[in-house]
């Protein structure tokens, strides 16, 4: 069992380790410590499956280890910003049609990649959303389901993180 | 939006692991599940693996191992045992040779191979921490580790044609997995006695010298590696002395003279610069070397300003050998974007090739073979210079062919 334990963990390493270590790099802006969570992600999944946790879907289960990962880290840095961001809002915002279609004209004068080197500058919740948005590349419904929130949840935050990084992307010469 | 959107993921696609970290990080998690392995057998859990496919070689291997398996447990029971356990034979004629039976492609049998011989050094390791590993025990599985590095190698080249990306990562992984296992040996033997640290000593320095000291002359005769290592290895020890070392021992007088009352220092001196230097004694290399001196005139006064003073004690020796492989990954990293893929590949694979050569120096000195220590500190540095040299070579070659670079670009984003 060991073999087949050790060969889908292998085909999982061969598979994901580049999208996992991107989308720790973006989240961390540091490519030395994405690249230490993301070993660190691996092996604790490992830890996981060998003590008998069964792993239905592998690339969840990853994602998940090295989100928790990334939280830990976070608050190694800054104590109590995550939590208080994660509170601040609240699903029932909504985001009023007009003021979308402005928001998405000047998201298109926005250089990508200045944008993605602005991204760790937001808050953490913030920095999050975007990164499984557009360098993951995930539908707000399934941020939603990674993140244990309802899709509307994930879009009003998608949306308030593209206001913040706009007006970091504004502000910053 | 839209538009936001594509130029955000273009730029978010480009940040991967470099193949040589990758490697770096397969080799210890594969590391970290051998030492950690699954606690009791479960039901498979995974389903999202495709089962074998049912090609008919891999058909009967895979009958072949159901059989295995089914003896009772034997073979399962065998996947643990050391030389001298009863079922050592079992493991090495019956398991692995199944194993073996099952890898088809030839990028899967060079895997093998790689895996193979890093068994019988994680056997040494725990032998070592246990302090039962004799001398004879340790020449058995050096032996049987080289037969198999040997074929790692051999695999790596034949496939460097047809695969360089596949070709790099056997033999980038494979140094990986060699530097972690070699360093986890030579940290067993250090609380060992010093009979077991000796032997643990020799055996590193019999595995990780196959590998790096066929790195230091590849460049220059790529069919002849191992010959020519050891040809190194005679001229380094009789060194002639070129006029470029006569000059740099002139001219850091100062430097020659701090390090008089150590006579292999001064050695050193004399005969590290043309070493250090790009330019190399052998006639082959000349045209190449010359080239270099004229088209980057800073590189050899800058070798030749280092080299003198970089030996002049064990401490400093050491620093100068990592500050050529830094300055190797260096030069790397600067030609990385001009670069195709493959050629990158295979750069980062020497490079972490390169990167067993201080764990050769930390397994001599553990041994203490003083002679060993300078060669391969000598070899190291020449080697990494080599590297930085063959990587200007190619973005040299990139810059004046560009017909050649364009198909290669292409490639990399199908």
């Amino acid at each position: 069992m060991q073999k087949h334990l050790e060969q889908s963990f292998t085909d999982a390493f061969d598979r994901y380790a580049d999208e996992l270590f991107r989308h720790a790099s973006f989240r961390l802006s540091d490519r030395d410590k994405a690249q230490e969570l993301v070993q660190e992600t691996f092996m604790r999944s490992w830890n996981s499956a060998r003590g008998g946790t069964e792993i239905k879907d592998m690339r969840a289960f990853l994602y998940r280890t090295l989100r928790h990962l990334i939280i830990d880290e976070y608050r190694r840095k800054k104590p109590a910003s995550l939590d208080a961001m994660l509170e601040e809002e609240s699903a029932s915002d909504a985001v009023m049609a007009d003021e979308h279609d402005e928001m998405a004209e000047a998201m298109d004068r926005l250089d990508g990649a200045r944008a993605l080197a602005l991204l760790s500058e937001l808050p953490p919740a913030y920095c999050e959303v975007l990164t499984l948005r557009f360098v993951d590349g995930l539908t707000p419904q399934e941020i939603g389901a990674r993140l244990d929130e309802n899709e509307n949840t994930a879009s009003v935050r998608i949306h308030r993180a593209l206001k913040a990084l706009r007006k970091i992307a504004e502000r910053a010469p | 939006m839209k538009k936001f959107h594509e130029t955000l993921k273009k730029n978010a696609d480009a940040v991967r692991l470099t193949d040589a970290q990758r490697a770096r990080m397969r080799a210890a998690f594969l590391m970290h599940m051998r030492e950690h392995p699954a606690a009791a057998p479960s039901p498979y859990p995974f389903s999202f693996i495709a089962p074998f496919s049912l090609s008919l070689r891999s058909g009967i291997a895979f009958a072949l191992a159901v059989l295995v398996v089914g003896a009772g447990g034997t073979a399962y029971a065998a996947e643990d045992a050391l030389p001298g356990d009863t079922l050592y034979a079992v493991k090495v004629g019956v398991n692995e040779p199944v194993a073996g039976a099952l890898a088809v492609t030839p990028a899967a049998k060079g895997a093998w191979h790689a895996q193979v011989a890093e068994t019988r050094l994680a056997e040494a390791q725990t032998l070592v921490s246990e302090g039962r590993l004799t001398a004879s025990t340790s020449d058995e599985l050096a032996a049987d580790f080289t037969e198999h590095a040997s074929r790692v190698d051999e695999i790596a080249a034949s496939l460097q044609a047809s695969d360089p990306d596949a070709s790099a990562r056997l033999s980038g992984g494979f140094s990986a997995a060699l530097a972690l296992r070699g360093t986890a040996i030579l940290r067993a033997g250090d609380a060992a006695s010093s009979t077991d640290r000796s032997i643990a000593a020799r055996l590193v320095r019999a595995a990780v010298g196959t590998q790096s000291s066929e790195l230091a002359m590849s460049d220059a005769h790529p069919a002849h590696a191992p010959v020519a290592a050891k040809m190194m290895r005679a001229q380094v020890q009789a060194p002639k002395i070129s006029p470029a070392a006569r000059v740099s021992e002139n001219s850091d007088e100062d430097a020659a003279d701090a390090s008089a009352p150590q006579p292999q220092a001064k050695m050193m001196a004399t005969f590290s610069a043309p070493l250090a230097a790009p330019a190399a004694t052998d006639t082959d290399e000349e045209p190449q070397a010359s080239a270099d001196a004229h088209e980057d005139g800073g590189e050899m006064a800058h070798a030749a300003a280092f080299a003198p003073a970089a030996f002049d004690e064990d401490g400093d020796s050491d620093a100068a050998l990592d500050q050529a492989i830094g300055r190797a990954a260096d030069v790397l990293d600067d030609a990385r974007d001009s670069l195709d893929a493959s050629t990158t590949a295979a750069f980062d694979a020497k490079l972490s090739d390169l990167r067993l050569v201080p764990l050769a120096v930390a397994a001599d000195a553990a041994a203490g073979d003083t002679d060993s220590i300078s060669n391969d500190r000598l070899q190291g540095v020449r080697s990494a210079n080599a590297l930085s040299a063959s990587i200007r070579a190619a973005l040299r070659d990139d810059r004046n062919n560009p017909t050649i670079s364009a198909p290669a670009d292409g490639d990399r984003q199908p």
